[in-house]
């Protein structure tokens, strides 16, 4: 795992989640160099990643640690930040 | 039936009952109490008034659904099917039964108060051939206000094959829309305010269609949605705002998020975006610390007794600063001072006797540069209360120059539990992602009105200042200090569509179809429908360009035009001016 392209919400969300056949996938930015081109894409689709990310270098994924582990290394990841949930804003 | 005890307006719903059925019914219920049956079980009901004897007892008349809420008095409330009118009417201690439509015009005053109508007349204007997207907890597509208006909802909560944006989730069309279910009732409000087809509680732009995404509030799939209502819009060749009533507080507060740049980045000519700027102008949330060279600082904060599972804080400093982090318990005891780990996972736990304490320190984010670090405060045992108290966040700077820390504050409940206390904590910079978007207009909340009468007839009130920025409404600046929120718009207490798949408390409720409400939540949605507007005018208009309108609009009591408040923004806008 490249630690440092990941945030402290992601660095402290991995540090919880157990390791093995058990992980659940987690909700995550990621930020590339450029585009991905067709050889990026596919590797994203191998690692489970689904939905049109033609042309943009800041996209969402669903991805199981050991995927997001797999992703820190590339070159062309620049980083991966963990989604958080958010509320609305009504004061019932 | 005795047609005599009944009020006009309750007698024209029964003829317009009588001779068309449930659709005769539907355009009263804009104006009165009643509420169509509309493919439902239940029965066609109406909330009327009933002039009686004083001490009357009508309990007999359950069996015939008949509610009398009050069990004495002249003048009672009630609810009941329209068929038992029949029998109430020829109870001889009933003298009169009116219908409950008086007590609905008293709320419209909202749109009044920043002159809404006049500007639609004016430009002839409604919002036609302008989508509004809203991403929320979703739409009750059987509402009337949204009648033939909802093109599409992509729902994330619920199992599908997803969208283009993203493989999760079910896209609605047509009848199938009905299969999306507002149980919350938030978005059903927001988007009765942006677009309501509602002749006393209408939303500012009626002619605009709908593309709704209920989200489950991931701010990943917040974007996604975001993404999606643009592409559907740009599909439609029609310009789009998108509404965000939503936020929170796990960012940098300076719009570097990853949420805040696709806002930011997806905006453009005819493609805008409008967030709400938060509720915690009364909550503590954040903190504040300059540290001198090579200092140590404390910044307090209080868990609550038995309440929260984890509580967390989320810490911002410049990346050219160096600072070590501990924390001190309710007992006293004391985490490791942890600087910057730079090599393999920075995170830390700590197993103390009091509580357990996981302390992350990564490098400075790419995003901007800065530092930021996360503490997590939960209780020794798995699913335990984190220990309560004052607890102490301990900061040493290591570098020669000063350092200026911005913390907030999160729980596990709705945010506002755990809070600053002593000399740390600051009214300021508690705008989160996704109000924090460069790209967005942000938007802060302005009282209009603080009585109701609710379903049962009981006034009811809150504690807000009339006229004035609402107290809740959340403060700027950003943490890098650009002006947000910009403009402020009604958002208390406004009154709104009721999806009928929710249950609000009855003291919010107005009729079967309204209920109110307050927050930025409702604010947004004001001026995303006056959005729609100016989009429908000039469909070319860009972030910059709105912006600059909505401020020149804009005004603080006794301030010249373009005065920046932290509270208001620019000020309230006033449609007159746009």
């Amino acid at each position: 795992m490249n630690y440092d392209k990941l945030d402290a919400e992601l660095i402290a969300e991995l540090g919880e989640a157990p390791a093995g056949a058990d992980e659940k996938p987690l909700s995550v930015f990621i930020h590339t160099t450029k585009a991905p081109g067709p050889e990026e894409e596919s590797f994203l689709k191998d690692l489970g990643h689904e939905g049109d990310i033609a042309g943009r270098e800041l996209f969402t994924a669903s991805l199981l640690p050991h995927a997001i582990d797999k992703l820190s290394s590339q070159p062309w990841v620049r980083y991966l930040k963990l989604s958080r949930q958010r509320r609305p804003l009504d004061e019932k | 039936m005795k047609p005599q005890k009944l009020s006009p307006g309750l007698l024209t719903a029964l003829a317009d009952f009588e001779q068309e059925g449930s659709a005769g019914l539907l355009r009263h219920a804009m104006t009165m109490g009643v509420v169509p049956s509309l493919g439902t079980p239940k029965p066609e009901r109406t909330v009327v008034f009933i002039e009686c004897d004083k001490n009357a007892n009508f309990d007999q008349l359950a069996d015939q659904g008949i509610i009398i809420n009050q069990p004495k008095g002249t003048m009672r409330t009630g609810f009941l099917p329209l068929e038992s009118l029949d029998v109430l009417s020829d109870d001889r201690r009933v003298k009169r039964i009116i219908s409950s439509r008086y007590r609905r015009t008293r709320m419209d005053v909202a749109a009044a108060r920043v002159h809404i109508p006049q500007f639609r007349n004016t430009n002839h204007l409604n919002g036609q051939g302008v989508v509004i997207g809203i991403v929320d907890t979703g739409i009750d597509p059987r509402h009337p206000a949204f009648t033939g208006r909802i093109l599409r909802i992509w729902d994330q909560t619920l199992s599908g094959p997803g969208v283009a944006e993203g493989g999760y989730g079910l896209e609605l069309t047509g009848a199938n829309l009905t299969a999306s279910r507002d149980t919350h009732g938030h978005g059903t409000h927001v988007a009765g305010m942006a677009t309501g087809n509602d002749p006393t509680f209408g939303g500012v732009a009626p002619g605009a269609r709908i593309v709704f995404v209920k989200t489950d509030f991931q701010d990943a799939h917040i974007s996604d949605g975001v993404r999606y209502i643009f592409r559907v819009a740009r599909d439609l060749q029609q310009p789009a705002v998108i509404n965000l009533s939503l936020g929170g507080h796990w960012d940098a507060h300076d719009g570097t998020d990853p949420m805040a740049q696709i806002i930011t980045s997806e905006s453009g000519p005819g493609r805008i975006v409008c967030c709400a700027a938060g509720n915690e102008g009364n909550d503590n949330i954040h903190g504040q610390t300059t540290l001198t060279a090579n200092n140590e600082g404390t910044m307090r904060f209080k868990i609550p007794n038995n309440s929260i599972r984890d509580a967390f804080l989320n810490g911002w400093y410049s990346g050219a600063a160096k600072l070590e982090v501990s924390v001190r318990t309710p007992g006293g005891f004391v985490t490791t001072p942890q600087p910057v780990i730079t090599t393999g996972s920075a995170t830390r736990s700590y197993n103390l006797p009091d509580a357990r304490v996981r302390v992350t320190t990564p490098k400075a984010d790419p995003a901007n540069g800065d530092c930021h670090f996360v503490i997590q405060a939960s209780a020794l045992s798995p699913g335990a209360k984190a220990a309560g108290g004052t607890w102490q966040l301990i900061l040493r700077n290591t570098s020669a120059s000063k350092a200026v820390v911005d913390v907030w504050a999160i729980d596990d409940q709705n945010g506002t539990e755990v809070v600053f206390t002593g000399s740390s904590k600051q009214d300021s910079m508690k705008i989160g992602s996704p109000g924090c978007a460069i790209g967005a207009i942000t938007c802060a909340a302005f009282t209009t009105k603080k009585q109701w009468r609710d379903i049962d007839g009981i006034t009811r009130a809150v504690a807000l200042m009339l006229g004035d920025v609402s107290d809740f409404s959340s403060e700027g600046p950003l943490r890098n200090n650009v002006s947000k929120p910009d403009v402020a718009a009604p958002g208390a207490m406004i009154v709104s569509a009721l999806s009928r798949d929710s249950s609000p408390k009855r003291s919010s409720m107005l009729d079967g179809q309204h209920f109110v409400d307050a927050g930025t939540s409702m604010a947004t949605p004001f001026i995303a429908g006056t959005v729609a507007l100016l989009l429908q005018r000039n469909p070319q208009l860009d972030p910059a360009a709105v912006r600059n309108l909505l401020r020149a609009a804009a005004k603080i009591p006794n301030k010249a035009v373009g005065t920046f408040h932290p509270k208001w923004g620019f000020g309230l806008v006033d449609a007159q001016r746009l």
